[in-house]
């Protein structure tokens, strides 16, 4: 890590000659490049992490999986309850959203398949990347940030062990585990949050829903979605950690890389979900029909 | 309890429980509700403090607005493309405006606006707030006679209620940009006519300007008052800002969706989403 840092370092010194070069300082020139390459030098050390950890499993895929169970569990046990009222809150506005567009349109008997589209590639992929960059994302920041303060990652070093593979590998890999985990958990919650707002509010039956339902279910919808939030858990997880790990000295430093990190996140969520979507629905003309 | 020979005599007020942290859940929702309820109460004192007010508002809105906006914006974007594959399907397209306009208003704006508060503004909140518990910054506006509640936590909440509708306007606006632009050039469900005809029709002025704006104002206001609990009662060095500004997170979620999502929806529009259908 030290000599990728020299590298890196030694690059940025490059950069800056060539930026004062080129802008000389003072006026918004400097302002609007100067942000440009910070943001660039940021997303690098993203770059950089991903590629780290990478490079670790690739070279020795086991030893760290007992690890990744323990996270897992602690991941868990972490967001299951504020997943939950999360779902209960915004489902309750979905559902009577959807139930009334529909009923406005005339089509209440094909609620299933609507709110089946609606809910499994817009309301939980950012549900739970709300819930997941909010509690696990500020959770990996501030703990990783933490021990950077107390030098613990330089004591790490010092021992010869690597830390990331130590500390960052597990945690990575559990929030990838747990983001498609509790995705999987919402879109069941929501789908029956749909089915109480049909019979209770729709006019019709709960059978029109699940027929409805079930006949629109295909695989490239559930299985493009795991892996849109595969990909999510992902990015929340680089992020979050690569801000931890870049904790500056003092007093505000690990509250402003929580903050962060959490922006990020939260916007890296849209985006990565529109794209997604986008490329899915374009491809797959089989998601397109409603039967 | 410590006995009232060990309490400090002047009542510190901001410090609460600080001898030692609320030890779960309900204590902890309770201290933060009784800290919420004195800073609305020191907002007229806060309103004294007219240019430090007008600062906090300008730096929320330099740094958060352009955030705030670009996720406002992937709202109406996001809405677009539900729109379009579904009405497609049922062979709606003319009504993808209402579709827009319903969806922007109801579903994605309020809420998202309150996500991304709690994660920019809230947050960047506990972080100074916090770092300025830790160098006892705070304590020494104590001794010099400062009414920290009302300079530090009243001026922000002030601040917000003065910035905040502004940003959120704006930010409507630019999503019904993105929506138009969406629906009409990039997936051409229909016609910019017809779009703009039905998305106008059922736009109200009261929808937008009474209840889309108060359903994004109350959650945040809320928000905010959590982040400046969190960063008073923020311990133990660094540490201890990152593990408030944590858990403030966590709440504010919690806090966004339930208020937002659950209890205004439903006193705003009830079962029933309000259509006026030619207007």
């Amino acid at each position: 890590m030290s000599d990728k840092l020299e590298q890196a370092s030694s690059a940025g010194r490059r950069g800056r000659n060539l930026l004062a070069a080129v802008a000389p300082s003072g006026g918004p020139g400097q302002f609007a490049l100067g942000g440009a390459r910070n943001t660039l030098e940021q997303a690098g050390n993203m770059a950089v992490l991903l590629a780290q950890l990478c490079k670790s499993v690739a070279h020795n895929p086991r030893g760290f999986w007992g690890d990744v169970r323990d996270q897992v569990a602690d991941m868990t046990k972490r967001t299951f309850v504020p997943a939950t009222i999360t779902v209960i809150g915004y489902g309750t506005l979905v559902v009577t959203f959807a139930v009334v567009v529909l009923l406005f349109l005339g089509a209440p008997n094909r609620l299933g398949a609507v709110y089946l589209s609606f809910v499994l590639r817009e309301t939980a992929p950012y549900l739970t990347g709300i819930v997941i960059a909010g509690v696990l994302g500020t959770a990996l920041t501030s703990e990783l940030g933490a021990r950077k303060v107390r030098e613990e990652l330089d004591a790490l070093r010092a021992l010869g062990q690597d830390p990331i593979r130590l500390l960052v590998l597990p945690r990575v890999i559990a929030m990838i585990i747990v983001t498609t985990a509790l995705f999987m958990y919402m879109v069941i919650f929501e789908i029956l949050e749909g089915l109480a707002g049909t019979i209770i509010l729709g006019d019709t039956s709960a059978g029109a829903f699940a027929s409805s339902f079930m006949v629109n279910l295909t695989v490239p919808d559930v299985l493009g979605s795991a892996i849109k939030m595969s990909i999510i858990g992902l990015f929340i997880g680089v992020v979050c950690a690569s801000k931890g790990l870049g904790v500056s000295a003092g007093a505000e430093g690990v509250g402003r890389a929580v903050n962060q990190a959490v922006v990020i996140s939260v916007l890296g969520v849209f985006i990565i979900s529109i794209l997604f979507n986008m490329i899915l629905l374009g491809l797959t003309p089989d998601m397109r029909v409603l039967r | 309890m410590t006995t009232a020979a060990a309490q400090p005599t002047q009542s510190s007020s901001t410090r609460g429980r600080t001898d030692r942290p609320p030890e779960n859940v309900m204590q902890e929702l309770g201290d933060a509700l009784k800290f919420s309820a004195r800073v609305l109460v020191s907002l007229p004192a806060a309103a004294r403090h007219v240019t430090e007010v007008l600062r906090q508002a300008a730096m929320i809105a330099m740094s958060s607005s352009l955030v705030i906006w670009i996720l406002l914006i992937a709202g109406g974007v996001l809405v677009s493309e539900v729109a379009h594959y579904l009405l497609t399907t049922v062979g709606a397209q003319a009504y993808a405006g209402f579709f827009n306009s319903a969806g922007i208003n109801k579903v994605t704006n309020p809420m998202y606006f309150g996500y991304i508060v709690a994660a920019k503004v809230g947050c960047g909140i506990v972080a100074e707030l916090g770092s300025m518990r830790i160098n006892e910054e705070i304590d020494a506006m104590e001794v010099m006679g400062i009414n920290v509640m009302a300079y530090l936590a009243g001026t922000r909440v002030l601040a917000w209620a003065i910035v905040g509708p502004f940003i959120y306007m704006i930010g409507t606006g630019l999503g019904f940009v993105a929506g138009h632009i969406a629906i009409v050039d990039v997936y051409k469900t229909s016609s910019a006519g017809a779009y703009s005809d039905t998305f106008w029709a059922f736009t109200t002025p009261a929808d937008l300007m009474f209840r889309s704006l108060v359903w994004a104002m109350v959650p945040t206001i809320a928000v905010i008052l959590i982040s400046c609990y969190y960063g008073f009662t923020a311990r133990g060095g660094p540490v201890g800002v990152g593990v408030n500004t944590a858990r403030s997170m966590v709440f504010n979620v919690l806090i966004v969706s339930v208020l937002g999502g659950a209890v205004l929806f439903q006193l705003f529009y009830g079962t029933g989403v309000i259509v006026p259908i030619a207007n």
